[in-house]
């Protein structure tokens, strides 16, 4: 949701000439065939605005045909800013949609047509993307003479579209290789939760088994030492060391899986 | 009176003039940001990452 989407939308539809378009019909599907072969430069940047996510910064007030509605939008936003050579140099982001009176006003109900900055060229000027210049999708340069005003659509900077909350992590989707094939894909926070009680599980058994064997050490121990008080030539610690080595070769297998599967 | 529908207003007020005037360096600007235009007149390209 960011400008850059804004504009990589728009560029999309450069050299769509004519009417009937894409954009005409979209707008026409939600709104009535009347717009069809309407004027489609506002229609266009309400395509974009939706196409790139942007529909709640661009589009505040819902979808506009109409350019005076669409520039009041954005006056009602304290975001309007007359078309001045000054403003446009200082004010005029890539992303501000920018309107124009070829009247050469600054007459928001005197405007005639609306397109999308793409560069501020820096000398009171802007290179901006338009639909239905010339019934075409095209890019312009336009000067402050013709430009009635603009305004910046609060778009999300590249950092705050980066910005993942925990929330989100957490709900977030996973496939999970041991799921139910009807339900292939977890919430991350599931996996995370089932995952730490699969591993309590595992470590009580561990620490059964290590209890175990600490017993069994100690039972042979016991063993040695009561052959050896019966037989003296028997050699104790040879005994132990011996049945340590044989243990030592010993596979031990952790059967554990069934029992301690994370829940389908 | 009776507000006029949105699609009444667009027939009216939007476009009616459809070009705009445009700045004489256009064609100049355009190329520079973007190389040569196609066939039809489209300059394209930009906006890579």
């Amino acid at each position: 949701m960011t400008a850059a989407k804004m504009l990589s939308e728009a560029r999309r539809d450069l050299g769509l000439v004519g009417r009937p378009n894409r954009i005409t019909k979209d707008y026409a599907s939600r709104h009535g065939e009347v717009f069809l072969r309407a004027p489609w430069c506002a229609m266009a940047v309400t395509k974009w605005g939706r196409g790139s996510g942007n529909a709640s910064a661009v589009l505040p007030a819902g979808d506009r045909a109409y350019t005076v509605w669409f520039a009041e939008d954005g006056r009602n936003l304290g975001r309007w800013y007359p078309g001045t050579a000054a403003n446009i140099r200082a004010y005029a982001k890539p992303g501000a949609i920018v309107f124009f009176d070829w009247g050469g006003t600054d007459d928001i109900a005197k405007i005639d047509h609306v397109g999308v900055v793409e560069v501020n060229l820096g000398d009171g000027r802007i290179q901006s993307i338009e639909g239905n210049t010339g019934d075409a999708c095209k890019r312009r340069v336009r000067a402050s003479n013709v430009i009635a005003g603009f305004w910046n659509p609060p778009y999300q900077s590249p950092q705050e579209e980066d910005d993942v909350s925990a929330k989100d992590v957490w709900t977030g989707k996973i496939k999970v290789p041991y799921a139910n094939p009807d339900k292939p894909e977890w919430q991350a926070g599931t996996v995370l939760t089932n995952h730490g009680t699969w591993l309590r599980k595992v470590s009580k058994q561990v620490d059964a088994l290590a209890a175990q064997v600490a017993a069994q050490n100690a039972t042979i121990k016991a063993l040695a030492d009561a052959l050896a008080a019966r037989d003296s030539a028997v050699n104790v610690d040879a005994l132990i060391g011996r049945i340590r080595s044989e243990i030592a070769n010993v596979t031990v297998r952790l059967d554990v899986a069934a029992e301690a599967d994370p829940p389908a | 009176m009776t507000e006029k529908s949105e699609a009444e207003l667009v027939a009216e007020g939007v476009d009616t003039r459809e070009w705009g005037p445009t700045e004489d360096d256009e064609e100049a600007v355009l190329a520079a940001l973007y190389g040569p235009p196609d066939e039809g007149g489209i300059y394209r390209g930009g906006g890579e990452e």
